[in-house]
């Protein structure tokens, strides 16, 4: 019996050692590089809508780390001096201080205003004229732009390749040394999408934790009131603050910048740009896609008065609209609501901020 | 003795039940009937090698230009038999004229028999035309991706001209959008893939491009980035010329 055992043994293993190829074997080493990345469940804030993460880049704890390395990493750009948080300041919910245009690595200035960076994991298309289809694809836009980080994708790959560090955080991270344009672009879109600001003086309400002044809920009035701001139709109230569509707001009624149309050629997206969240609002100045407007009075003003009825698409909403509906105290009112969308602890999370240079990663 | 034997048996069944998942495929087709099969393109001006020198080319309306930059995507292969049936090769391939190794493409166990037509996608289709989150030759680090819109440059042909007032121009054409995606179909003159032979060229005209079913003058388009108003004539233009700028040279 003993010898029909030891024969059943070694065919078994046979058996075992024949059919392994194919099969995850976990190996067993103290080599914390190995280890699989950590699962992290972003979650959505209160009143907030579902997060859909994409099947393509699940997130991980460490995914997440390295990409905030990358965001702040000015090698990104050709000649090592601008990095992502070089135009998106969190200061300034992530826009490019009081900047109208930002300036890349070779002093060229732009012709659109630096978009806040928050609440990205609700939004659809990405730029002022949805030109990038996912967050994912984003990433390498202002990489690449000769006008911004003016590098190449191959030079990127070359230096982080090349890098003492990186190498090691890309395989804690996805399981590979080999840094290709891929992983780089999930790394920074992992931690994008973990930038969220919902804890402004407008959530604590909505929350019960805090009162709004009389003027602000006039102000929140007057927002939802189609006849007086109307501005709820496409800057949705609660969670995001807006609807993501593309419009014409009215700015001009000759384009200089065809906004959407560039993109899909489409004779009824000229002169359309995204419509960007309120929350921050008051951070983010200048104001639209052209930065054209230095202070929220000069935007009430806009849509108070300023629309230019005969502009081509223009959006139901404004072409509707009376000129001239609005007091200059109800304008003063819509303000003090807006400032209610001021997240002060979003703009000092820790979280967000540039990693230290001896701050561990995993 | 017949117990162990019996266990051996049965044993020894298992481990061949057990590892066989991955040989089903090759035991269906047995060797005779497939073949390996290289299609190499070759990129040519009427039928001459194109050098990237600075020669000057002239089309068919007599415009001189110069080639620095040639790629183009050629996808999804589908190669059909007399009988009708049909090899998809579910290829991504970029043609690079100064990446002469990626301009060949390897097809494998392509089954034997008499070819009659060689089909493919001149760009990228559109279930993969939506995100630059890809690897292979849709890396966007070959260059052939628009960031600012995202979606892939199907055909791109960069270097200069020389226009009607003798003077020399810059030359940039960047094809790509749903609209621009090329069906070529390339007739075959009922080859035969029997496992001797082992490369298939499939000549591309560059002039032909410029020609073939309408003429584009570089006089009137000479940079064309598929974002304007007048580029969709130009769009439509040069994808029905593309289609039919493919010939079949020889197998050997």
């Amino acid at each position: 019996m003993k010898k029909y055992l030891f024969f059943i043994i070694i065919i078994g293993v046979v058996l075992v050692v024949s059919c392994s190829k194919n099969t995850d074997v976990t190996v067993n080493t103290s080599n914390p590089i190995d280890t699989p990345a950590t699962p992290f469940n972003l979650i959505a804030p209160f009143g907030f809508p579902p997060i859909i993460i994409p099947n393509n880049n699940k997130m991980t704890v460490e995914g997440i780390a390295l990409g905030r390395k990358l965001f702040y990493d000015p090698m990104l750009s050709l000649d090592n001096s601008q990095s992502c948080g070089s135009c998106h300041n969190q200061r300034f919910a992530f826009t490019d201080s009081t900047l109208q245009f930002s300036k890349g690595i070779t002093g060229e200035i732009g012709t659109r205003n630096a978009m806040p960076i928050m609440n990205l994991a609700w939004e659809r298309k990405f730029f002022w004229d949805g030109g990038a289809a996912t967050l994912e694809d984003q990433v390498i836009g202002p990489i690449t732009n000769p006008i911004e980080m003016h590098e190449t994708l191959n030079n990127v790959l070359s230096k982080l390749n090349k890098h003492n560090e990186y190498p090691r955080l890309f395989k804690r991270a996805f399981g590979t040394d080999s840094i290709t344009t891929q992983l780089l672009m999930k790394a920074v879109a992992q931690f994008e999408r973990t930038i969220i600001s919902a804890n402004s003086k407008y959530d604590k309400y909505v929350r019960g934790e805090a009162e709004l002044t009389f003027d602000e809920l006039k102000g929140k009035e007057l927002y939802e009131d189609q006849k007086k701001g109307d501005c709820f139709h496409c800057h949705v109230l609660g969670s995001t603050f807006t609807d993501f569509d593309f419009r014409n707001n009215g700015l001009d009624s000759i384009f200089t910048d065809l906004g959407r149309y560039k993109n899909t050629l489409k004779e009824t997206d000229k002169g359309k740009f995204k419509t960007p969240s309120l929350r921050n609002i008051e951070l983010t100045a200048p104001y639209m896609h052209d930065g054209r407007f230095k202070t929220l009075d000069e935007v009430l003003e806009h849509y108070n008065s300023g629309f230019k009825v005969t502009s081509q698409n223009l959006a139901a909403d404004i072409a509707l609209a009376e000129k001239g509906r609005l007091s200059n105290e109800e304008k003063q009112q819509i303000i003090a609501f807006l400032k209610t969308l001021t997240d002060t602890e979003f703009i000092n999370n820790p979280n967000f901020k540039k990693p230290l240079t001896n701050e561990k990663f995993n | 003795m017949k117990n162990l034997i019996f266990c051996a048996i049965i044993l020894a069944g298992f481990l061949l039940v057990s590892c066989t998942k991955e040989e089903t495929k090759q035991t269906n087709n047995n060797t005779a009937s497939v073949a390996n099969i290289n299609v190499v393109f070759n990129n040519t001006v009427s039928g001459m090698a194109i050098n990237t020198d600075n020669t000057n080319y002239t089309n068919a309306i007599g415009n001189k230009y110069t080639v620095d930059i040639l790629k183009y995507y050629v996808t999804n292969i589908v190669l059909e038999k007399e009988n009708g049936a049909l090899f998809y090769a579910k290829n991504y391939n970029l043609i690079d004229l100064n990446e002469t190794l990626q301009n060949t493409i390897s097809l494998k166990n392509v089954p034997t028999g008499k070819y009659t037509k060689l089909r493919f996608i001149l760009g990228v289709d559109s279930a993969r035309n939506t995100s630059g989150l890809q690897d292979g030759y849709l890396d966007p680090s070959y260059g052939m991706i628009w960031t600012w819109n995202t979606g892939y440059i199907f055909f791109k042909h960069e270097g200069n001209f020389t226009n009607s007032a003798n003077q020399v121009k810059p030359l940039r054409f960047h094809l790509g959008t749903e609209a621009a995606r090329g069906f070529v179909e390339v007739w075959l003159p009922e080859i035969n893939i029997n496992g001797i032979n082992s490369k298939l060229t499939i000549d591309f005209d560059l002039n032909k491009a410029y020609s073939s079913t309408s003429n584009i003058d570089f006089n009137v388009d000479n940079d064309r980035q598929s974002t304007e108003e007048v580029d969709r004539f130009w769009i439509s233009n040069l994808k029905n010329n593309l289609e039919k700028s493919f010939s079949y040279k020889n197998i050997e």
